[in-house]
């Protein structure tokens, strides 16, 4: 069977003479008209030329012959925004009229996208100079989930990010952080740092009195051996606090 | 010693062994045959840690490619820009005029960017909060109508006594409504709810509550008790008023 070739757009990888940046002149009428122009909008202007639902449907754009501004709609009318949209899981997703497959792995691919975008921004730089870069990092992956999870970030002599580590999946109100395991593991990778995440899915990220004691037990824990805790976050819906902020560390 | 005959070893023959072919080929072409839906298996059963960046970046080239294979021009995406992050942050600019990308597929990898900045910004939780008599009886003024029949609502709370859902459990005729406690708890479950609040209407107009309406309360506290769940109060509204049957020490 021969190999099929890649459609027009993907040729090889060769500079293209006198394309033009933004495709200009009349667009196609109708409903191709809508994509093209909805897409040349996005391109010009950016994520602030563009609503919430706008954007979604520059998403849906991937499935042809779908009239994606009703089910965008309906998207955002049930789960909240943009963002609920693109955590939902995809049992939630398939509850909604007009969400076939097709849809749920274009939402789970940018999702997915999104999240490895936001992770890279934080492997370069060392950890504790690119604070904001960090948060949205763990805003993005922690903020909406229905349950508490627990992550713990190893990091190097340089404060660069060794490791990332789901450390544990909890319930509505509690996530499991075992220092052994904790310490354990930074031995193992040579790390002589630590920051512990989690997330609070209520959305207060106040600490809660184990909150304050299992961040005491982990920091006396980490320094027999000489490892630090630079910082124990935890995650809310739109704000994060900092333990070392608070002046609990 | 002469050399031993051609052929002739000193371990023992092995058995001769003649695969069985499987009565139907499990793969339906030995080619690149299912590519783009594996990698959507993984990622919808696997989560987004089990893709590798390029193949990532190979789906979101699916957006604007209903057939081929997007891995050689994924990969030569990052050979040319460095990094999965670099190629969604290449001006748009360079990424048009990149041969192989179209505006279809360039407006995918800008959304990723958009989508990140969403994800990493606030998201106003409007949901109620039910903390006390006051607010819940505020709320229920405000999303309860006058239903000619008997109609049972159960509103699932958070930790923090906010309302996640408030649902419609059971429509029945004047005098008896169904409510399974099993489904209930389910759906509590299912939501991630740590308190409900139960709310029924007395047709009749008169709030107090039937030896049905206390037993049942008992009966959902009890299964729902045993998942973590507590039952804050059962509320009973009629013409002539509300009553609470956590006021009345009935719950």
């Amino acid at each position: 069977m021969a190999k099929q070739r890649g459609s027009s757009e993907a040729q090889g990888l060769f500079v293209k003479a006198g394309a033009p940046v933004i495709p200009d002149g009349e667009a196609p009428p109708g409903h191709l008209g809508h994509r093209a122009r909805l897409r040349a909008r996005f391109l010009k202007g950016g994520v602030e030329a563009v609503a919430d639902y706008e954007l979604l449907e520059l998403l849906l754009f991937a499935i042809p012959r779908l009239d994606t501004k009703p089910l965008a709609k309906a998207l955002i009318a049930r789960f909240g925004s943009f963002a609920g949209v693109l955590v939902a899981p995809p049992e939630a997703l398939r509850t909604v009229p007009g969400v076939g497959e097709a849809v749920v792995v274009a939402l789970k691919v940018a999702h997915a996208a999104a999240l490895k975008l936001a992770s890279a921004e934080v492997r370069d730089a060392p950890v504790l100079d690119a604070w904001g870069k960090l948060i949205n990092y763990l805003h993005a992956a922690l903020a909406r989930e229905p349950v508490e999870h627990a992550r713990v970030l190893y990091l190097d002599a340089k404060n660069r990010l060794k490791a990332d580590e789901a450390h544990g999946r909890g319930t509505v109100n509690h996530a499991p952080l075992y220092p052994r395991e904790i310490v354990r593991r930074a031995l193992e990778l040579q790390a002589t740092g630590l920051i512990l995440v989690h997330n609070h899915p209520s959305g207060d990220p106040t600490p809660s009195r184990a909150d304050i004691e299992l961040t005491r037990e982990m920091r006396e824990a980490a320094a027999f051996f000489g490892i630090t805790l630079h910082d124990h976050v935890i995650v809310g819906n739109g704000c994060v606090v900092s333990f070392r902020q608070l002046g609990l560390l | 010693m002469p050399p031993s005959a051609a052929g002739a070893s000193t371990k023992p023959a092995a058995e001769a062994f003649t695969p069985r072919a499987p009565a139907e080929a499990p793969f339906p072409s030995t080619g690149p045959h299912g590519h783009r839906a594996r990698l959507r298996d993984k990622l919808l059963t696997r989560g987004p840690e089990a893709l590798a960046d390029y193949e990532l970046l190979e789906m979101l080239l699916f957006f604007a490619m209903p057939k081929g294979d997007t891995k050689p021009l994924a990969k030569a995406l990052i050979n040319r820009f460095g990094s999965f992050a670099e190629v969604l942050a290449a001006p748009t600019k360079v990424l048009l005029e990149t041969r192989g990308l179209g505006p279809h597929s360039v407006a995918a990898l800008k959304l990723v960017h958009a989508a990140a900045l969403r994800l990493a910004r606030t998201q106003a939780a409007e949901k109620p909060l039910l903390s006390n008599w006051t607010q819940l009886i505020d709320y229920l003024t405000a999303a309860c109508a006058r239903e000619p029949v008997e109609q049972f609502r159960v509103l699932f709370l958070d930790p923090k006594n906010q309302l996640i859902a408030d649902e419609v459990q059971g429509r029945g005729t004047v005098n008896h409504t169904p409510v399974y406690p099993r489904e209930v708890v389910r759906r509590a479950l299912e939501l991630h709810a740590t308190a409900l609040i139960l709310v029924h209407n007395h047709p009749s107009g008169d709030p107090t509550p039937s030896r049905a309406d206390i037993e049942m309360t008992r009966e959902i506290a009890d299964a729902a008790g045993l998942l973590g769940i507590i039952v804050h109060d059962h509320v009973i509204v009629g013409r002539a008023g509300w009553t609470s049957l956590r006021q009345k020490g009935l719950l």
